[in-house]
């Protein structure tokens, strides 16, 4: 309800925005209050789990919810000599409307201040997807999909850069689990690993597109006992998943390529209906941001939590 | 919206998250906890059972339990049972004694809220 009501408040306060781009704010709407849906939650091939990562999307099409999700971290050095403290507090909400589609939305509030200067604060551009699952294959623990984000210009702050276009970025999901590796590897079975390759095009050709790979290494605790050998471990180390994850952003400008990212090592607690994850950050150039940050998610598998509640609108499309 | 209102409003929504999240609900997928024999274990006498306990309840009737040799083979067993005081707990009886050697679990099943799973794990058996 509070998704809801948010949404609403949003809507009302960006009428404008919403008669310039009435057919996507629409359909979000009408999905919304569409609900009930939702079944294979989770992202499942074989005996591989594949955990909601945080910086990098994972390919599985879910109902589920990240609420909240938290990042800090110091911005590169601005024009009056501070590392500005950016603070962004996130949710996002997917849907199923069929077992192999779900559309999401998604937004953040942020925070910047730095000692001295005047503080901003406001929201990230309303951010909706569509992703659809269209491979998998359980024997060899690989799930892919491809889907659209498309982040509406004009719905968020003008003081944090959003300048009223809109940008769209086709993307393909991919994870595959190192589970059919041979037994005499079979420590390494728990590895798996997934990515995204979008392109971000922008709506104001001025802008630049960018290229959007991202990547994480993970390996699965709960993997390691359920299928490959119980060592009795405590319970808590049996539900964490370490992972890296590495999104970079590649600016694609006339020729002029410029890059950034950031390395995050953290660790995820999977439990059965929902998951906790942590990580740092860390910029691998120093206009990304300025020393380590930190971020964290909680996520809730929803149609695990109330499955009568949240079933699919359709069959397999 | 003012910050404290935001603030007030995303705090709201995190405790309400929480305990949605954390709710103990006796449903979701039914993935593997504990198996007899233990998941990668050497076994020294042949398992006359092989008992699996899921994270979930299952519906006993659309899950199964079947055992395979390492070179393929099924071995044959008993019908799955759910235990009577725990229906997370699953057991199937093997149906002879087994031989030396390697072996893997293979088991699917259905949890009570109709979401299906499946997995399966080696044990070897060397008397």
């Amino acid at each position: 309800m509070f998704f809801l009501r948010y949404l609403l408040f949003r809507i009302q306060k960006y009428k404008r925005i919403l008669a310039s781009h009435a057919l996507a704010l629409a359909q979000s709407a009408l999905i919304l209050t569409l609900l009930p849906q939702s079944a294979h939650a989770h992202a499942i091939a074989g005996d591989r789990v594949f955990p909601a990562t945080l910086g990098v999307d994972d390919p599985s099409v879910a109902t589920e919810l990240s609420l909240p999700g938290v990042s800090w971290a110091r911005g590169p050095l601005d024009d009056n000599g501070n590392f500005p403290n950016l603070t962004n507090i996130g949710a996002e909400f997917d849907l199923l409307i069929a077992p192999n589609l779900a559309v999401g939305i998604s937004d953040g509030w942020n925070s910047q201040t730095a000692r001295g200067e005047r503080s901003v604060y406001g929201y990230d551009s309303i951010e909706v997807s569509g992703k659809y699952l269209f491979y998998e294959n359980d024997e060899h623990e690989i799930l892919m999909s491809a889907g659209l984000v498309a982040d509406i210009g004009g719905t968020g702050a003008s003081s944090l850069g959003d300048d009223g276009t809109s940008t769209f970025t086709p993307t393909v999901y991919f994870g595959k689990g190192f589970g059919d590796l041979p037994d005499s590897m079979a420590l390494l079975k728990p590895f798996a690993i997934t990515g995204t390759i979008g392109v971000a095009i922008a709506q104001n050709r001025s802008n630049p597109d960018e290229f959007q790979p991202g990547i994480t290494l993970q390996y699965s605790m709960p993997y390691l006992k359920s299928a490959v050998k119980d060592y009795d471990l405590p319970d808590f180390v049996n539900h964490l998943i370490p992972v890296v994850e590495i999104p970079l952003a590649v600016g694609l400008n006339n020729g002029v390529h410029t890059w950034g990212g950031t390395i995050n090592p953290g660790f995820i607690y999977m439990a059965n209906t929902w998951q906790f994850g942590i990580e740092a950050t860390l910029p691998l150039t120093a206009a990304d941001q300025h020393g380590v940050g930190v971020t964290g998610e909680f996520h809730v598998y929803l149609d695990d939590v109330v499955p009568a509640f949240f079933q699919p609108l359709m069959g397999a499309i | 919206m003012s910050k404290s209102m935001t603030l007030r409003i995303i705090s709201q929504a995190m405790v309400i998250a929480i305990l949605f999240g954390s709710h103990t609900s006796a449903v979701a997928h039914a993935f593997l906890d504990n198996a007899t024999p233990k998941v990668g274990s050497v076994v020294t006498a042949p398992p006359k059972i092989i008992r699996i306990q899921l994270t979930q309840r299952v519906e006993v009737a659309f899950s199964h339990i079947h055992l395979f040799t390492a070179g393929g083979q099924e071995i044959v067993m008993g019908p799955a049972a759910a235990d009577p005081s725990d229906q997370t707990v699953l057991s199937a009886p093997v149906a002879g004694t087994l031989a030396a050697g390697q072996y893997e679990v293979r088991w699917d099943v259905l949890s009570v809220d109709t979401h299906r799973t499946n997995g399966h794990f080696p044990f070897s058996y060397q008397p």
